[in-house]
């Protein structure tokens, strides 16, 4: 087995450095080609993930939030490969996952997980909730017979659900109660590593609250790592640590959850964060939005300079400098471990936009 | 009290609509909707699913009211009632008055109610690719229903449809008349779906969670554009949607739907801050909020909403409720006033009618 192979890191997307991270990803690329014609013949590529470097520490939880089509999902397949990169590098414990044999590649995937979003599309409606879970303690070989039936009821009591449920069907459930079935298959192998690949969106509100505490007990209990996939941002503020925000294929903005919700140094997070809507009209009448321009431009031909110039209200703003249009912003720390991607991220920083004050508690009997 | 026009009209069938248009307007305190004791049916063999059971509101001009809920809770169907569009079998209105601008529509014939939907009642579905057809230009698409119901000559249509298109925000709309829907990003096509339910001026437009399949930067931009053109043309509104969060922005007054009930109806500061049915407490609760502090667990609601099959006499919410007595099992609550800041709250509650137990 190989040691923990030091990255080269930026020290401040690296969270911890005194521990070695669980998860890594180095200018992580995933492109899909698109082809046309009768030829079949490669016209240009879908840049899904385009260069993406940071870290995940053991027993962290980091969101990803952005827009549809901005690659979170793509890099969350990527983390566990279910995607092969493109370019860069995914660790997992400092092993490279593109270097792994087949046989080495099944023992780590025992090791990390993921949770879908969808819990009707993604179990099988032929299998009892029983066959689901045991499923891949059966691939992995981890017990047999009666062990694995206890296992099986141990995992369904676990995520909150009735071991008596085994010989049941998938269609029997609720959609929260679903999700919960996809939880226990996903911790069937215990894995230390889940991709939640936005395991609340699908749900009624009244159940979201029900997976988003489950999550958090198993995490306390078990001592699991998440990248937590959502384009929800109360709901991933609420369960993470740190948080990223992607837009393009790009990661635009990592740091402390508490920092990127309370002073936001890219301007497309507070433009994400002004276009959330809050239960409170007080809230609602007072607060200042930025409402973004048009669409979100094609992955597969992103705009020059920075990607979200296009859109950018700084940039409008800042009366259009050219560095925008020309030079691709990189990462870099605004505040210790907070980075963003932004030519003028000071200036995003110290605007009021976006941000929503919050409260303690809700002041409700 | 006139209604202003909805776009800038220069044409002569232009002038003759807005005179209409402010004849229409000519009603003094009537309201636009009145819905009373509104009950709709699904029959199926297993027997008949009350999917929304003795609904009544009120909706004045102009005003915008959020009806909130969850999936099923009848939010949907209680709006395709209103418009007659429900589905018949299985669906049935079997009893109710719906009075609008001062006629019962479900008095009306079909041909009669053809009418008022294409004049006077504009739609806007969650997904704008299923309800816009694909074989048809978009200008076609926007101008057809104005010919219909406004009379407009092929060329006037067709400005009718550009200026409409440029009002909800289209970019070089002349030029994307002869586009099809396909063509169009999905809040493109929603802002079509927008110009095509506006196209005749109408009194009510019925928005039916229009932004739930879009980004969120995407559903500010809607939800900005149904507010001005809410505010601009004193269209009335009706947004259904689950996000609690939308209806705050958006709404003058909500109504809270739990198992085809209303369950609590108000003006909108009076619902978020002083909640007086346990079910809106707890939706308010079980989500992650941005203007609340992270940290601890969510409030949740266990288990889950009754079978509409034969609804059972007790309260609809009192299996899952945390406050629940004797008495909630025993007899459904009706809808009764609360003392509270602004007018017209009420709520189906035993726990907090005057003298009960819930603070």
């Amino acid at each position: 087995m190989l040691g923990y192979r030091a990255g080269r890191l930026d020290p401040m997307i690296d969270p911890r450095m005194d521990e070695a991270p669980l998860v890594e990803a180095e200018g992580l690329k995933v492109h899909f080609p698109i082809v046309s014609g009768i030829l079949q013949r490669r016209t240009g590529s879908i840049r899904a993930v385009d260069g993406v470097t940071f870290a995940i520490a053991r027993k962290e939880t980091l969101g990803l939030v952005g827009e549809s089509g901005c690659g979170k999902s793509t890099l969350g397949r990527a983390l566990i490969r279910l995607r092969d990169a493109t370019d860069g590098h995914v660790r997992f414990e400092g092993r490279e996952l593109a270097d792994l044999s087949g046989r080495e590649l099944r023992r780590m995937r025992r090791r990390m997980q993921i949770i879908f979003q969808d819990p009707f599309g993604s179990l099988d409606p032929r299998m009892t909730v029983g066959a689901i879970v045991a499923e891949p303690i059966e691939t992995h070989r981890l017990a047999r017979g009666r062990a694995k039936e206890e296992r099986v009821r141990e995992l369904l009591t676990l995520v909150g659900l009735d071991p008596a449920f085994t010989s049941r069907y998938p269609h029997e459930f609720s959609g929260g109660q679903r999700q919960r079935i996809g939880v226990a298959r996903a911790l069937a192998v215990e894995p230390g590593f889940i991709v939640c690949d936005e395991p609340i969106s699908a749900l009624d509100i009244s159940i979201q609250g029900q997976i988003l505490n489950l999550l958090m007990d198993l995490r306390e209990r078990l001592g699991l790592t998440y990248l937590f996939i959502s384009h929800d941002l109360a709901a991933v503020r609420h369960i993470s640590d740190r948080v990223g925000v992607m837009y393009l294929g790009r990661l635009v903005e990592i740091g402390p959850s508490s920092a990127a919700y309370t002073s936001p140094a890219h301007p497309y997070t507070r433009a994400l964060l002004s276009a959330v809507p809050v239960p409170d009209p007080a809230v609602e009448r007072r607060r200042r939005r930025v409402i973004l321009v048009g669409d979100v431009p094609s992955p597969a031909d992103p705009p020059p300079g920075c990607r979200f110039h296009t859109r950018c209200w700084l940039y409008e703003r800042l009366g259009r400098p050219e560095d925008c249009r020309l030079v691709e912003p990189e990462l870099r720390s605004v505040n210790g471990d907070h980075a963003a991607a932004c030519h003028y991220a000071e200036r995003a920083m110290h605007s009021d936009l976006g941000v929503v004050e919050t409260a303690l508690e809700a002041e409700r009997p | 009290m006139t209604r202003p026009e909805l776009v800038e009209i220069s044409t002569r069938e232009g002038a003759r609509l807005a005179a209409q248009l402010a004849d229409d307007a000519d009603r003094h305190d009537r309201r636009l909707l009145h819905v009373q004791d509104l009950s709709t049916y699904f029959f199926t063999p297993g027997g008949a699913v009350h999917a929304v059971d003795e609904v009544s509101f009120d909706l004045d001009y102009g005003e915008t009211l959020g009806l909130v809920g969850e999936s099923g809770s009848g939010k949907t169907v209680t709006a395709l009632s209103i418009a007659r569009l429900v589905a018949e079998p299985p669906g049935r209105i079997v009893s109710g008055e719906v009075i609008f601008d001062g006629i019962d529509l479900l008095r009306l014939s079909r041909e009669e109610m053809r009418l008022v939907r294409g004049r006077k009642i504009g739609f806007v579905f969650q997904d704008p690719m299923t309800s816009l057809n694909p074989t048809l230009t978009v200008g076609r698409q926007i101008g057809e229903s104005a010919r219909t119901h406004l009379g407009l000559s092929r060329a006037a249509a067709a400005r009718h449809a550009a200026d409409l298109l440029g009002t909800v925000g289209i970019p070089r709309a002349r030029d994307r008349l002869g586009d099809y829907p396909h063509q169009f990003s999905g809040g493109m096509r929603q802002r079509v779906m927008i110009a095509i339910a506006l196209a005749c001026q109408p009194m009510l437009l019925i928005a039916d969670e229009p932004t739930t399949a879009l980004d969120v930067t995407i559903q500010a931009q809607i939800m900005e554009l149904l507010r001005s053109l809410s505010r601009e043309f004193r269209t009335a509104v009706i947004l259904i949607t689950h996000d609690l969060g939308l209806a705050a922005g958006m709404c003058q007054r909500v109504s809270v739907m739990y198992a085809g009930r209303i369950v609590e109806s108000g003006v909108v500061d009076d619902i978020f801050e002083r909640p007086r049915m346990p079910y809106t407490a707890a939706l308010l609760d079980s989500r992650a909020r941005l203007d609340i502090e992270p940290g601890g667990r969510l409030r949740t609601i266990e288990g889950l909403p009754p079978d509409l099959l034969d609804p059972a006499a007790e309260c609809r919410f009192a299996p899952r409720c945390p406050h629940r007595r004797g008495i909630c099992l025993e007899r459904e609550p009706d809808m009764t006033p609360r003392p509270s800041a602004g007018d017209g709250h009420t709520a189906r509650c035993w726990g907090t009618e005057p003298g009960g137990w819930i603070p």
